[in-house]
């Protein structure tokens, strides 16, 4: 305690009182507005861009549409400036803001998750960042000061990581930032890691849904802008008919992926430029970014698993991305990726080193066991039921042969679930479970037992009749699922678990 | 991290020694909450069915016979499904942890360690209270599939539960105290 009472009186008296974000933070509140607007409304603008594209004074609805939206954009985000207070205590930070619907939270120091600071390219010229908190809790559990004074934003956070009470002594020499002797480095990225990454992780599909409300408009803009005229002339050109036709699609679908991936390379190199990651006792900092400068750090307590995923790409290049998993109260929710911790494009001996370093895994095992082939067949069968029903509905309708082409899929599916079946794979140490998924590329899960919440074994009737069941970690950060294993397997994970979490006496987070 | 803690996180476990939850007795529920389960069930039949009854009254639409003989094994099928499988539902409870279970042809087992409640909540609703019975849920990290329900229990019993759940939960070290605070409001 005596500790904290130091820190504390190093943090400005001043700030016992409620204060506002510097007018700079504006610039925060507007770009946090139009990136709103980009994922709320950007469906609802689909419509209203066919509206524009369909009536006459064209420039006029335009400049009218464009000016509504800029000045809707900058009174919100004035307004969210005006409305957001703050108030520094000891142990905790208070914030009010809200506009129409007020809000109060308090963050409880010794809750909060995770300190980041984030130094956005507009705040570069002003020497100003942006200092993200996210809480364990209950939802929406995240808070950001922005446009404060990088000082500031480093002396809250020493504050908030003194309160972690079991490394209580350790803060006083942590409150001289960075750069101190005791600071390794784990992870550098160069450009080259973060093309793999971008090709490697799954972050392309990103591009997809941030497509999709535009797919909507799709007919709109073959039919108005490209033309059928020139939809044909290049039929024509990849040698017309159905097979020009093929080759069209071919030809679209690999310019689709092409963009895609390129997107997702931009995005990688935005993220991670200059990746850096230290470790500082026991906590761990990453810095990255081009345009945009983040700063996040996380407690090595705080690590709730490890994964290592790689898709079809990375198979080739022998490169896989490492996620560092938190607790998040969204659960399976693969959109918080800002709560992420990640390392990119890694060689599996690197991997090993940091899961050695970060959570004392001394190896992986040698050989996964695999789960029951019943899985397949059970799979097989069950996504079969609408394709039979299909063809026999066509069956009965024209009673022509092509009605039995659905049935075509269920060897598909079987093959499909038998290259699943041969991806997964579990294991369990005294210690540690691992968890092999996958399709084409791999996701290997490594995580202690002990930060495990809770445990369920299911059993279907035809599981019971072979000795098999379905066993489900439920973790802070996922819950993670291994069908078809025998049932005393699923017994000992059980009981492994329940004993770590007895004789371990650290807390999860 | 240092080596002495590498070391450390490596203990050897005597695999014999570890409790196992394969034999476990598990306790049923209170006898009435079958019979309580039943007339929920009955009570949403008695509802469909007026809305049911009210659709031909206005509509004047007559539902084909076969459409009673289709429902009138479902109906009694739910019944009696609801019936058994509020029999088959158990819990077990033990010094570090909670364990329940249900289903009659999917089964499940579920086990929470006291160490990983958030906190706890007792609850009871307005057929419940007529009964003498109640729920107790507890709450974990792991978001809200990670929470453990179990209802039809007797008042007493999910009190006396609690009591346990906390005593276990306070007797561990002082960082995992229960947590009664939400941010938002």
């Amino acid at each position: 305690m005596k500790t904290s009472q130091n820190v504390d009186s190093s943090v400005d008296q001043s700030q016992e009182q409620w204060s506002r974000l510097s007018p700079i933070s504006v610039l925060f509140f507007l770009g946090k507005s139009i990136s709103s607007i980009l994922k709320d409304a950007l469906p609802g603008l689909a419509p209203l861009g066919v509206l524009i594209f369909n009536s006459e004074n064209k420039t006029w609805v335009v400049g009218l549409v464009i000016a509504g939206i800029v000045l809707l954009t900058i009174v919100s985000a004035v307004l969210q400036y005006l409305f957001f207070k703050y108030r520094l205590q000891e142990d905790k930070i208070l914030i009010n803001d809200g506009v129409f619907k007020k809000r109060q939270r308090t963050l409880e120091h010794d809750r909060i998750q995770n300190v980041n600071i984030i130094q956005p390219v507009y705040f570069k010229i002003f020497d100003l960042v942006t200092l993200n908190l996210e809480t364990a809790g209950s939802k929406g559990n995240e808070a950001n000061l922005a446009g404060i004074s990088r000082q500031s934003a480093e002396k809250i956070k020493q504050n908030i990581l003194a309160k972690a009470p079991e490394f209580e002594d350790s803060i006083v020499e942590n409150s001289e930032p960075i750069e101190s002797a005791s600071t390794s480095t784990l992870a550098t990225a160069n450009l080259n890691q973060l093309v793999q990454y971008g090709l490697t992780s799954n972050a392309m599909f990103w591009f997809l849904i941030f497509l999709a409300p535009l797919f909507g408009a799709l007919d709109d803009v073959i039919e108005n802008w490209i033309g059928d005229e020139t939809v044909d002339a290049f039929v024509n050109s990849f040698g017309g008919g159905l097979k020009g036709g093929l080759v069209l699609i071919a030809v679209a679908l690999f310019s689709l992926l092409f963009v895609m991936l390129l997107f997702s390379i931009t995005g990688s190199i935005l993220r991670f430029y200059k990746y850096h990651l230290t470790q500082e006792k026991d906590t761990l900092r990453r810095h990255s970014g081009l345009i945009s400068t983040h700063e996040e750090s996380l407690k090595l307590s705080k690590i709730q698993a490890m994964t290592f995923q790689t898709n079809f790409i990375g198979l080739w290049l022998k490169a896989e991305n490492i996620t560092i998993k938190q607790a998040s109260t969204q659960v399976n929710n693969e959109s918080s990726r800002s709560n992420l911790f990640i390392i990119p494009s890694r060689v599996r001996q690197e991997s090993i080193e940091l899961l050695k370093r970060l959570l004392g895994v001394n190896k992986l095992p040698d050989l996964l066991d695999s789960v029951d082939r019943r899985y397949i067949r059970k799979n097989t069968l069950i996504l079969s039921v609408p394709v039979f029903i299909l063809s026999i509905i066509l069956w009965i309708n024209s009673s022509s042969l092509l009605s039995l082409l659905p049935l075509s899929l269920t060897p598909l599916i079987w093959l499909f679930y038998r290259q699943k079946w041969k991806q997964l794979g579990y294991k369990i140490t005294s210690h540690f479970g691992f968890v092999r998924k996958g399709v084409i590329g791999y996701r290997y899960t490594c995580l202690p037992l002990f930060k495990v919440q809770r445990v369920s074994i299911s059993q279907s009737f035809l599981q019971k009749r072979n000795n098999l069941a379905t066993l489900t970690l439920y973790m802070a950060s996922e819950s993670i699922t291994i069908p078809y294993i025998p049932m005393r397997s699923a017994v000992e994970w059980f009981d492994k678990i329940s004993t770590q979490i007895e004789t371990r006496n650290e807390n999860w987070f | 991290m240092s080596d002495s803690e590498v070391v450390l996180m490596n203990r050897p476990i005597d695999l014999d020694t570890i409790p196992s939850i394969a034999n476990i007795a598990f306790s049923p529920l209170a006898n009435k909450y079958a019979i309580l389960s039943v007339l929920e069930s009955l009570l949403l039949w008695i509802i469909l069915a007026g809305g049911a009854f009210l659709l031909t009254l206005f509509k004047s639409v007559t539902p084909p016979l076969w459409l009673y003989f289709l429902l009138a094994p479902i109906f009694i099928l739910s019944l009696v499904i609801t019936y058994l499988g509020a029999k088959a539902k158990g819990y077990a409870l033990r010094e570090k942890d909670i364990l329940y279970k249900r289903g009659i042809f999917w089964k499940t087992q579920t086990g929470v360690s006291f160490k990983r409640v958030q906190h706890i909540d007792l609850s009871n609703g307005p057929i419940e209270r007529y009964f003498g019975l109640g729920s107790i849920k507890f709450f974990t990290a792991g978001g809200s599939h990670a929470d453990l329900k179990i209802s039809g229990l007797p008042v007493e019993i999910t009190e006396k539960l609690r009591s346990k759940a906390l005593e276990s939960i306070e007797k561990q070290i002082p960082l995992n105290k229960v947590q009664e605070t939400i941010y938002e409001d």
